[in-house]
């Protein structure tokens, strides 16, 4: 494993490093993991990247790690946060505007141009060959100047590569995000059509599809708002094209009259939340796992849904596609409920993981009727044994009905006689999804007999996963993925072993814990809940582990 | 779509009506149905989509396929369906509260995406569904529960805002004159982008002042469209009321699809194409 940091302003182009950084990696064949910290001051903030590189030809990416190998740093403010974190402060480098950084390791770089000369430092420790390194930044910064600033920087890198040079290689990796993989997912999962509006962290979904659906003879439309972007959904749902929304908190919280309306109607749909840090505007661009109680209750009445949370970036290809087949067959909103992290984290995996996510799950539209009608008289929310009813859309000769949000009897039509159709309609609208079929409710990690279970999902996941593989004997990982309806008997399942369980989420008040209440009676319930924004390194992760446990055992001595 | 000739019996779907009788919608309905008739449009391959309030209802008496959406959204669903559904024609029905009030700013951007959709808007200026409250077309002065003292803001002008949002046909009818909004709905569902027709629709139970014979009295027909800007201002300009097609600009609509949609099930290698899309 090795790890290196860049730390600079924003509007120096470090994102921008960390990318040409990271491509390099991608195409020399090494998994790796990034991170980005922006700053919530759109201007004049601070900002950083780090990149964790996988050595050992795994196929995982690595999560984000503490200790940094190698750090360049703009000012003090970079060196003040990276010293603690280096695992030898010989390797901690800087412009000439730091005092911290060893004499040595400070070089003459101008504002802008820092970013290509702490590209230089890192390829340098690194060991990747120069021209590689010149030919990715010709590509975005051409210049004479640039190549100077980074060969200069790639002596001083050079000097201290001590064996430092990585290896192990795998062949045809890609590097994507979470926000990547749903985009990638969606169009397997046969999603043509797109409406957004713009939102920290889930606009790059929209971009991506902007790019990737028109050769496809699909669009996307970049509507006015939230409400806008719901509405023109369900209208294309009802029409029969798959299509989802994808917003964060702010966006959700428009969203809500529409969840409402959904469930009247019957019409499917997947609705994604990248959450983050609330309540309102909040911290638009840290993470945290605070909507869930929110994603739960939404919308005024009372009807079914579905919430799912992928484990990773991964995950986040097949969950959606399952989401797509779930909605099409209860006929409710599915919603995915990410984290930031999870939303915009970038890894770089071999293709052929991807591929295998992306044919991972077989599209099936369920009850939807695409082609004509064998029946007469047609009754759209009329079910047989409690089966979801036949779907139909337009065009479908003798299917015409009306969706109505008014409550409707089972041809839709408003002005029911309600004292019937309360007792067999609503009540079979509401209890569809109480139990669903669905075969990937949650992943067990390590070994059952562990004592010690911590149960986490999206950003969190990684996290657990490796603290499970550093210490097996002592913990296993429960990775929730069906959120609600709460999977009761897997979770007790899941848990019979363990003594002791902790609940890790992004938020102040326990809210995974208090919706899988029921799965978790009789057991030590301990939360571990972070609500700063900022993801766990794995080792903070461990340590927080640790004192809850330690706290723990102190209070059973005394 | 098939070569059946369709007549307006059957676009009716057999629901009992519940308007009051001698709603201005009765006459909307009916002249909307004559004319994706005329146009011997079937009625599977249309998509009526109406808001909240009594012209919401609409949708429920549609013998085609119907969405009746929640207050103020029926543009958005429209465009939805149109987007995704090209081969569809699409009819987005509302009231003034719902169209001019909650559901305003949808309709600004409508206008200006020109998605090939006609948007039928059943103005009665006034809240007749929730008892007769003031709407956003109430004229100043008018007297009801909300406003006791008198409407002290001004009505919405729809015809100025959609032209100035860009809206590319614009139309206004009257209930009481059948043969002519039957006609003005028939060349809006022809237009080939956004299509606003504001219909003088009157409330005969909540706003009585604003009836049959107010409108007889004041409409002025209009032959030909306004062909530039100052025509168009002075035609719909109070206390003038016009009636026919006011505006008609020749922009067709803006999202086309470009390629044919390829899906999953018809052997696409999408891993393949989705491959090719990164680095």
């Amino acid at each position: 494993m090795k790890t290196a940091a860049l730390f600079g302003l924003t509007g120096q182009g470090i994102e921008t490093a960390g990318e040409i950084l990271s491509n390099i990696m991608r195409s020399q064949g090494y998994t790796h993991r990034a991170w980005r910290d922006f700053s919530t001051i759109i201007r004049g903030g601070h900002t950083a990247f780090e990149i964790y590189i996988s050595e050992k030809g795994e196929e995982a990416p690595p999560p984000r790690i503490e200790t940094i190998d190698i750090a360049v740093v703009w000012d003090d403010e970079g060196a003040k946060r990276y010293l603690p974190r280096m695992a030898d402060s010989a390797m901690l480098f800087g412009s000439m505007n730091t005092t911290m950084v060893p004499e040595e390791n400070r070089g003459e770089t101008p504002k802008l141009g820092f970013n290509v000369w702490s590209l230089g430092v890192i390829a340098g420790y690194l060991g990747i060959p120069f021209p590689l390194l010149e030919d990715s930044i010709n590509q975005h910064f051409a210049g004479e100047l640039n190549q100077n600033l980074a060969h200069r920087g790639y002596i001083l890198g050079q000097f201290k590569n001590k064996g430092n040079t990585v290896t192990n290689k795998l062949s045809d990796l890609v590097t994507i995000s979470g926000n990547d993989a749903l985009s990638l997912g969606a169009i397997a999962g046969d999603v043509r059509h797109y409406f957004g509006y713009p939102i920290t962290p889930a606009s790059e979904i929209l971009e991506n599809l902007t790019k990737w659906l028109p050769p496809l003879g699909g669009k996307t439309v970049q509507v006015e708002d939230e409400m806008a972007a719901i509405y023109a959904a369900a209208g294309a749902s009802y029409a029969g094209e798959r299509t989802f929304v994808a917003s964060s908190g702010p966006g959700i919280a428009l969203m809500t009259e529409a969840l409402s309306y959904l469930g009247a109607t019957e019409i499917p749909l997947v609705i994604i939340d990248n959450q983050r840090g609330g309540p309102s505007t909040g911290m638009p661009t840290k993470t945290e796992q605070s909507d869930l109680q929110h994603l739960r209750y939404a919308g005024h009445g009372e009807f079914a849904r579905i919430i799912l949370t992928p484990t990773d970036v991964l995950d986040c290809i097949a969950v959606i596609q399952e989401a797509l087949n779930l909605a099409d067959y209860y006929q409710c909103p599915v919603i995915l409920a990410l984290d930031l992290d999870l939303a915009v984290r970038r890894v770089s995996l071999p293709w052929v993981a991807v591929e295998q996510a992306i044919r991972s799950v077989t599209v099936d539209r369920g009850p939807t009727l695409l082609e004509s009608l064998p029946i007469e008289d047609y009754a759209r929310f009329h079910s047989v044994d409690g089966a979801p009813p036949v779907r139909t859309v337009p065009g479908i000769k003798g299917g015409g009905y009306v969706a109505s949000g008014d409550e409707h009897d089972e041809k839709g039509f408003m002005e029911p006689d309600f004292k019937v159709v309360r007792e067999t309609h609503h009540l079979r609208r509401l209890h569809k999804a109480d139990q669903i079929e669905y075969q990937r409710p949650l992943s067990i990690i390590g070994n059952m007999d562990a004592p010690v279970a911590i149960i986490g999902t999206g950003s969190m996941s990684e996290l657990i996963e490796n603290l499970v593989k550093r210490q097996p004997e002592q913990y296993k990982g429960v990775l929730l993925r069906q959120l609600h309806p709460v999977p009761v008997e897997s979770i007790v399942n899941a848990l019979s072993e363990a003594k002791t369980v902790i609940v890790a989420e992004y938020n102040a008040t326990g809210q995974i814990r208090s919706m899988i209440e029921s799965a978790l009676v009789d057991r030590q319930i301990h939360s571990l809940l972070r609500y700063n924004g900022e993801h766990y390194t794995l080792e903070e992760f461990q340590d927080s582990v640790t004192s809850i446990l330690s706290a723990q055992k102190e209070l059973t001595r005394g | 779509m098939a070569d059946t000739v369709v007549t307006a019996k059957d676009y009716m779907n057999g629901n009992p009506i519940t308007w009051c009788p001698g709603c201005g919608d009765f006459s909307v309905l009916k002249c909307m149905h004559r004319a994706l008739a005329s146009l011997n449009i079937q009625p599977e391959d249309t998509v009526l989509v109406s808001g909240i309030g009594c012209s919401g209802k609409i949708g429920h008496y549609h013998g085609g396929y119907a969405i009746h959406g929640t207050h103020g959204r029926s543009l958005p669903i429209a465009q939805g369906v149109k987007a995704s559904r090209p081969d569809l024609t699409v009819i987005a029905a509302g009231g003034d509260g719902d169209g001019y009030g909650i559901g305003v700013g949808h309709l600004v951007h409508a206008a200006r995406r020109n998605l090939n959709i006609t948007y039928v808007v059943m103005d009665n200026g006034v809240y007749g569904n929730t008892k007769g409250q003031t709407s956003p077309t109430s004229p100043l002065g008018y007297q009801s529960s909300t406003t006791p003292f008198g409407n002290a803001d001004l009505p919405i002008n729809p015809l100025l805002l959609a032209w100035a949002s860009g809206a590319s046909f614009v139309a206004q009818g009257f209930s009481g004159d059948a043969k002519h909004l039957e006609n003005l709905i028939a060349q809006g569902v022809q237009h080939e982008g956004f299509s606003l027709i504001n219909i003088f629709s009157p409330c005969v139970v909540f706003n009585k002042a604003q009836g049959y014979d107010f409108y007889r009295q004041k409409i002025n027909y209009i032959e030909t469209p306004a062909s530039n800007a100052q025509d168009y201002v002075g035609v719909i300009t109070p206390p003038s009321m016009p009636v026919g097609v006011l505006w008609k600009s020749y922009q067709k609509d803006s999202l086309p699809a470009k390629e044919p949609r390829q899906s999953k099930a018809e052997g696409t290698d999408i891993a393949s194409y989705l491959r090719s899309k990164l680095a």
